[in-house]
């Protein structure tokens, strides 16, 4: 695949989130379902973008924001939304909702939503598969939270020692539900020393936003994690367009006094804007991205409905 | 009075007359929880380490400050075991006497629609034999005010459980100037028929419900509920007594029954008592599940206790109207004074 290929792969990836996320919140609001939901709609970016930089081969494992990890992955698309809502028919029975996302099919191994849980897990299959001699990578997400859980220095320093081809993606969106990192972070944190410095990972730190940014440096992570023998972190400066958990994505909560200015900062780093700009560098016009973006926008309503329409939303 | 409110008022007030008092938790500080603008010195937003935060109140109990930890759910509680049970809940009698942690856990526990396996664990049992610590699991807002207030004074190590599920009963109650002593248990009905129905935590209301049909229908069982387990003896000889009065004993849990509160409860007072007969209802040995409709047939409903008590007392059955879904998921939003007569 050439770059401009890869780019519109990529927006096709993001779209497909955008749309089946945006969907299940429209429907969760009109039928006043009752389940937990952690929209990702804003950090399309980072699943996108490290799914892109990573292998099919390698293994993925989610948080409780995992929608966008599932389907950068190439998730079963209906089963997540059976799952969602309820269904028995989704990827875990319905015993799981929204927070448990599994398709082993595409190596998505799981998620889980206790915060921080998921780090010495996915060291554990990292571990696995390094004991079978495959040559893959593991790649667990977190948010800049849960890196604040011991089992996230516990997990680099172990994973370290034990050289497992373990991938940490924090994707840094500032809050932990509505507190932000300055309410929790010693002043001057710097997890660049702690990381690269202190425990002798691979650290690179990169704009979530940028699909481009966030797929060449897990690439380059990719490659570097398993010559080396040794773990990495990329940090992905990103931003949550909805209320931490809820329906809800309204430029109401963006501009709450807990997110401070953030909301301009949302109108102009929207991920899928800042793809477009990239796509248009390899010299398409816009009309013809709107164009795609279009089609795409209706393929995946279309995609969400007919598996919605399938369920009784009484009845699960 | 809401359950929440209630919560909120006691810790508050705890604030306001100890200094020594502290509050931790995670969105503590937010604006609009009412605490930071109240005590911007005694109130502490954590990090997400819910083990570090928790040994750092463990720390400040052991000299002297009374502080309290709030977690959101007994799911991340679970992260600070060492602290809660190893240390607190240990030191008094392995440094030799003299040397309490009196620190307070408020746990969010419990049932939430849609929460799934990993948030709605009902694992009240695992602090039972934690001999030092004393268990709260309130029912009723005034259960809930009174118990903090109390355990806020106390020396010994507390845990308090809160269910969401009971968020928003509402009880009018009197709010006492000083709280000396808190009963291990709270009686409701008339003793006519010799059936009591021993439950705790969120299945009160339910067991009321239950109760309500079941005397429109002159059948007059008595409930026992549970919401004191104090340390060295979490089933007071007052409780074993009042049991003993009853033939036959139902034992309601939302939990599931297997080693869990109720058992426990069972296995000491068959230790005690003679000629009973026993009976249970309670969650299937499966966690939550998150589907609503999974939900709704996994706890005890009012139907299930109602059928279960005419059975019990070879009553002639009742017909009954379905649980609705809704009553079965959301939260009871009713007022509970009617039953404190
Ligand atoms: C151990 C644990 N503590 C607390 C929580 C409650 N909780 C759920 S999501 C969340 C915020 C997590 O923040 P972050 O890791 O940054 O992820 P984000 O929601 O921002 O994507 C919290 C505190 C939890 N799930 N697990
Ligand atoms: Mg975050």
């Amino acid at each position: 695949m050439n770059k401009k290929e890869i780019l519109l792969k990529a927006l096709e990836d993001m779209i497909k989130i955008r749309i089946i996320e945006e969907n299940i919140s429209k429907e969760f609001k009109k039928n006043k379902v009752l389940s937990f939901l952690h929209l990702s709609i804003g950090q399309e970016a980072c699943a996108t973008g490290v799914a892109f930089g990573t292998k099919a081969q390698d293994n993925f494992f989610g948080n409780h924001r995992s929608h966008g990890h599932y389907l950068a992955k190439g998730g079963n698309i209906s089963r997540m939304i059976y799952e969602v809502f309820g269904d028995n028919r989704g990827c875990c029975s319905g015993h799981g909702g929204s927070m448990h996302m599994l398709d082993k099919n595409v190596n998505f191994l799981g998620s889980v939503p206790i915060l921080g849980s998921s780090l010495p897990i996915a060291s554990g299959i990292a571990m696995s598969e390094k004991l079978k001699k495959k040559n893959n990578l593991t790649i667990v997400f977190i948010g800049d939270g849960s890196a604040e859980e011991g089992s996230f220095y516990e997990t680099l320093n172990m994973a370290g020692l034990y050289k497992l081809p373990l991938l940490i993606v924090i994707e840094d969106n500032k809050y932990a539900v509505e507190s932000d990192k300055f309410k929790r972070k010693v002043n001057g944190y710097d997890f660049k020393s702690i990381i690269e410095k202190g425990l002798k990972a691979n650290y690179n730190r990169v704009d979530g936003q940028d699909f481009l940014k966030v797929f060449d440096a897990s690439k380059k992570l990719r490659k570097k994690i398993l010559k080396d023998k040794s773990v990495g972190v990329l940090h992905l400066d990103c931003l949550r367009f909805s209320k931490h958990s809820g329906a809800e994505i309204s430029t109401k909560d963006q501009k709450s006094k807990y997110r401070k200015n953030e909301y301009f900062e949302i109108i102009k780093k929207d991920p899928i804007k800042i793809l477009k700009q990239n796509i248009i560098r390899t010299g398409m016009s816009l009309i013809q991205i709107e164009k795609i973006i279009n089609k795409l926008q209706k393929k995946y309503n279309k995609i969400f409905y007919t598996t919605f329409n399938k369920i009784n939303i009484k009845k699960v | 009075m809401k359950f929440t409110e209630a919560i909120k008022l006691a810790t508050i007030r705890t604030l306001k007359e100890d200094k020594k008092c502290l509050l931790f938790g995670l969105e503590i500080t937010n604006e609009g929880n009412g605490f930071i603008e109240k005590f911007p010195n005694q109130v502490f937003e954590t990090p997400v380490s819910e083990l570090s935060s928790t040994g750092l109140v463990v720390g400040l109990a052991s000299r002297g400050f009374k502080p309290i930890i709030v977690y959101g759910r007994i799911e991340f509680a679970l992260l600070a075991f060492d602290q809660i049970l190893t240390q607190a809940g240990r030191w008094e009698y392995m440094f030799g006497g003299n040397y309490s942690c009196p620190a307070k856990f408020r746990i969010q526990i419990g049932r939430q629609w849609g929460n799934g396996p990993q948030h709605t664990a009902n694992y009240h049992s695992v602090f039972m034999q934690a001999v030092e610590i004393d268990i709260f699991i309130p029912s009723t807002p005034s259960e809930a005010y009174n118990q903090i207030l109390y355990m806020s004074k106390s020396k010994n190590p507390s845990v308090l459980l809160e269910h969401r599920y009971l968020n928003l009963l509402d009880e009018d109650f009197k709010i006492e100037k000083k709280i000396k002593k808190i009963s291990t248990s709270k009686v409701y009905g008339n003793k006519k028929d010799n059936i009591v129905i021993i439950t705790y935590a969120d299945t009160l209301p339910i067991a009321l419900k239950a109760k309500d049909i079941l005397e429109i229908n002159n059948i007059f069982p008595t409930i026992l509920n549970l919401s004191f387990f104090p340390k060295n003896q979490r089933i007071s000889n007052k409780d074993i007594s009042f049991i003993n009065k009853f033939k036959n004993i139902l034992l309601v849990d939302s939990s599931p029954y297997d080693f869990g509160i109720l058992s426990g409860v069972q296995s000491i007072l068959s230790l005690h008592l003679q000629n009973k007969n026993f009976y249970k209802l309670s969650s299937p040995n499966i966690p939550a599940p998150s589907s609503p409709m999974l939900m709704h047939k996994y706890y005890v409903n009012k139907n299930n206790i109602v059928n279960y008590v005419c059975k019990i007392l070879k009553r002639k059955n009742i017909t009954l109207s379905k649980v609705s879904f809704e009553e079965s998921i959301l939260w009871p939003n009713f007022s509970i004074n009617k039953y404190f007569k």
